[in-house]
């Protein structure tokens, strides 16, 4: 896993448990006369399309060097796929101009499915190659395809999760212009705050996260560390809006009951929601009412889910997001604790009452389930629940 | 076992599946110089003409939201959405698949020729007039799931969902990920589909760049599984539709169904 907290999955672990910041001013470009000059940025050099595979290749290699610490990784060939969740990588803007003739292979590493490629060709897939773009959902629903895969029998393992570089002048200025980000320049470290009442918008961000997904027996069979057991996936339209979700909350809800139900679990079981919690006005407002529609509050006798928002500490991965916190649920059920909301100082009412994790808390064996969620402009949701591994 | 309900087409040869798989057959093709891409080596595309929008877009103002791969999908979507009398189940699912993110917008060509200075980005203008002009929707117009979304939106779509980027096998994806749902339970119908269009000068100067030789083309396709007894896909000779319509991306996935 790469994130603006850090290169590799404890680094960025850490931080997310200690609150720590990962939005800074814009290193990346010039970005003085912007009228958002910060984002999310991740510890490494590079921008474009070669920095997503960069990316891309960090988190798989990290992925792999930790399974082959215990044993040999899943097999390449035809019984190994690869699902990832991308989006294309912008042009440079000086490729815009007829002057300008940019490399055959650099136009080719813009697509959306080439970190997909290059994922496969390093592990040596020859099965399924799959890329879901579906903005913020798209490695959501890649891990959930992937998962599809596994269960009919098609494949024996899964690559399968996210990689997005979003710090490039075109898309600053286009969210910026939407309306989208935070445009509190003057304290960057305070820019990404879900679920509080003075948020304005979400923080750009970037990064990857890989999970290699094998089928439960083929894992055991190699004496694979089994983590966590993915064990729901849902995922739904709203038919809505473009750029707003139903305030109701009702698509994200469906997707997270999906989860639920094809987990074979009911609301009361899980124990933790990493929620998409953007920080825009519009998101955590619906998203609290599809918590709520689901789960129920704690005063109409519900249940009191706790929740928070990794986004506070790292910005909005886009693409990218869906498999990084899915890593975060895994590794809340690993250390049996749950990471914090960073920012969240006074927390909307229009939000209604959510247990908002304000600091790390732990959960002394008790956690079992937890569930991610996951929505994307467009109107796609997608949520993910992960067990502890029996 | 799900089937085929329908099938909805927009394609330079028209938009009737029949007709246009005997057009063809028959060896037609719509491809043709087109004055926009003059000042290619090759000018030659596969152009649909319009799409009219009329009927298939409830909100006119969301026409300013489409790129032109959602222009084109939305007809093609409607058509097969037809085959259910008693309307769209809320739950049906939709599976999109994508070639490339939809080129930019001729919306954006006054930013650009404002940050220009002889063919080359000048800074000073970019940090100027040229990033005034940036135009604010680009972002949501260029984003590969739009297509899905604008679909979606427009018929009530709420189900499993997808966008599959790639090449000519997102297209196979898609149509394989709808067959599923049914198959499998998640949904009740599903719509499979997928939109491209590389006509516009940006897109046909990069193929050749990239060396993609068969001239562009745009088409959308959609199919709408539901349940009853699978029908076997025909042999179909890919080359034959891409020397009628041009390069048509992962909507090539899906002439085969039309083909037989």
């Amino acid at each position: 896993m790469v994130t603006p907290l850090g290169v590799g999955v404890e680094a960025t672990w850490r931080g997310v448990l200690a609150g720590a910041n990962g939005v800074r001013p814009i290193g990346r470009f010039d970005a003085t006369d912007y009228p958002v000059r910060f984002a999310a940025e991740v510890p490494v050099e590079g921008s474009g399309a070669p920095l997503k595979q960069t990316l891309a290749l960090l988190a798989l290699d990290e992925a792999v060097s930790n399974i082959a610490q215990t044993c040999r990784p899943p097999a390449p060939g035809p019984r190994l796929g690869v699902c990832l969740g991308s989006e294309a990588a912008r042009p440079p803007l000086e490729w815009l101009f007829r002057g300008t003739t940019p490399a055959v292979e650099d136009i080719a590493a813009l697509a959306p499915h080439a970190p997909t490629r290059t994922i496969a060709d390093r592990v040596g897939a020859l099965g399924p190659r799959s890329t879901v773009a579906t903005a913020c959902t798209s490695s959501s629903q890649a891990i959930g395809e992937a998962v599809l895969r596994i269960r009919r029998g098609e494949v024996d393992a899964m690559i399968a999760g996210g990689v997005d570089v979003l710090s490039e002048p075109l898309m600053v200025v286009g969210f910026a212009k939407l309306g989208a980000l935070s445009t509190r320049n003057d304290a960057p470290e305070r820019a990404s705050r879900p679920f509080d009442l003075h948020r304005d918008g979400f923080v750009l961000g970037e990064g990857a996260g890989m999970l290699i997904l094998e089928e439960r027996e083929s894992a055991m069979a190699r004496g694979a560390p089994i983590l966590a057991e993915v064990s729901g996936y849902g995922c739904s339209c709203n038919a809505w809006r473009i750029t707003d979700s139903p305030p109701d909350g009702r698509g994200a809800a469906a997707a997270m009951l999906e989860a639920i139900t094809d987990a074979g679990l009911v609301p009361a079981d899980i124990g933790y929601i990493n929620a998409h919690g953007t920080s825009t006005p519009q998101n955590d407002q619906s998203e609290s009412q599809a918590i709520h529609r689901v789960f129920g509050s704690a005063e109409a006798g519900g249940t009191a889910v706790p929740v928070s928002s990794t986004k506070g500490q790292m910005g909005h991965l886009v693409a990218a997001c869906g498999a990084v916190e899915a890593i975060l649920c895994i590794l809340a059920l690993r250390d049996q604790i749950l990471p914090p909301t960073r920012n969240l100082i006074t927390p909307d009412p229009a939000c209604g009452p959510l247990d908002h994790i304000l600091v790390a808390r732990p959960t002394h064996g008790t956690l079992r389930h937890t569930l991610t969620n996951a929505f994307g402009f467009g109107g796609s949701n997608g949520s993910l629940v992960f067990s502890v591994a029996e | 076992m799900s089937r085929i309900l329908a099938i909805g087409v927009v394609t330079a040869l028209g938009d009737d599946p029949v007709a246009v798989a005997a057009a063809v057959a028959a060896g037609r093709s719509a491809l043709a110089s087109q004055a926009h891409l003059a000042a290619l080596p090759d000018a030659r595309a596969g152009v649909v003409p319009g799409p009219e929008l009329t009927g298939w877009l409830t909100r006119k103002k969301d026409a300013r939201l489409l790129a032109r791969a959602a222009r084109l999908a939305l007809p093609a979507a409607g058509r097969a959405l037809r085959a259910l009398p008693h309307g769209v189940a809320e739950n049906t699912a939709i599976f999109v698949a994508i070639g490339r993110e939809p080129p930019d917008d001729p919306d954006a060509e006054p930013s650009l020729l404002a940050m220009e200075r002889d063919g080359h980005l000048d800074r000073e203008r970019w940090a100027g007039r040229g990033r005034e002009l940036y135009p604010p929707l680009l972002p949501l117009k260029t984003l590969p799931n739009m297509v899905l979304a604008h679909v979606s939106i427009q018929h009530g779509l709420r189900g499993e969902n997808g966008t599959f980027a790639g090449d000519r096998s997102a297209g196979t994806q898609a149509l394989r990920a709808a067959r599923l749902a049914v198959d499998e339970g998640r949904a009740p119908f599903a719509l499979a589909g997928a939109a491209f269009s590389a006509t516009d000068l940006a897109s046909a100067r990069d193929r050749l760049r990239l060396g993609q030789a068969p001239p562009p083309g745009e088409a959308a396709v959609f199919v709408l599984f539901g349940p009853g007894v699978e029908e076997g896909a025909p042999p179909v000779d890919d080359a034959a539709w891409t020397e009628a319509l041009g390069d048509c991306g992962p909507v090539a996935g899906f002439w085969h169904l039309l083909g037989g």
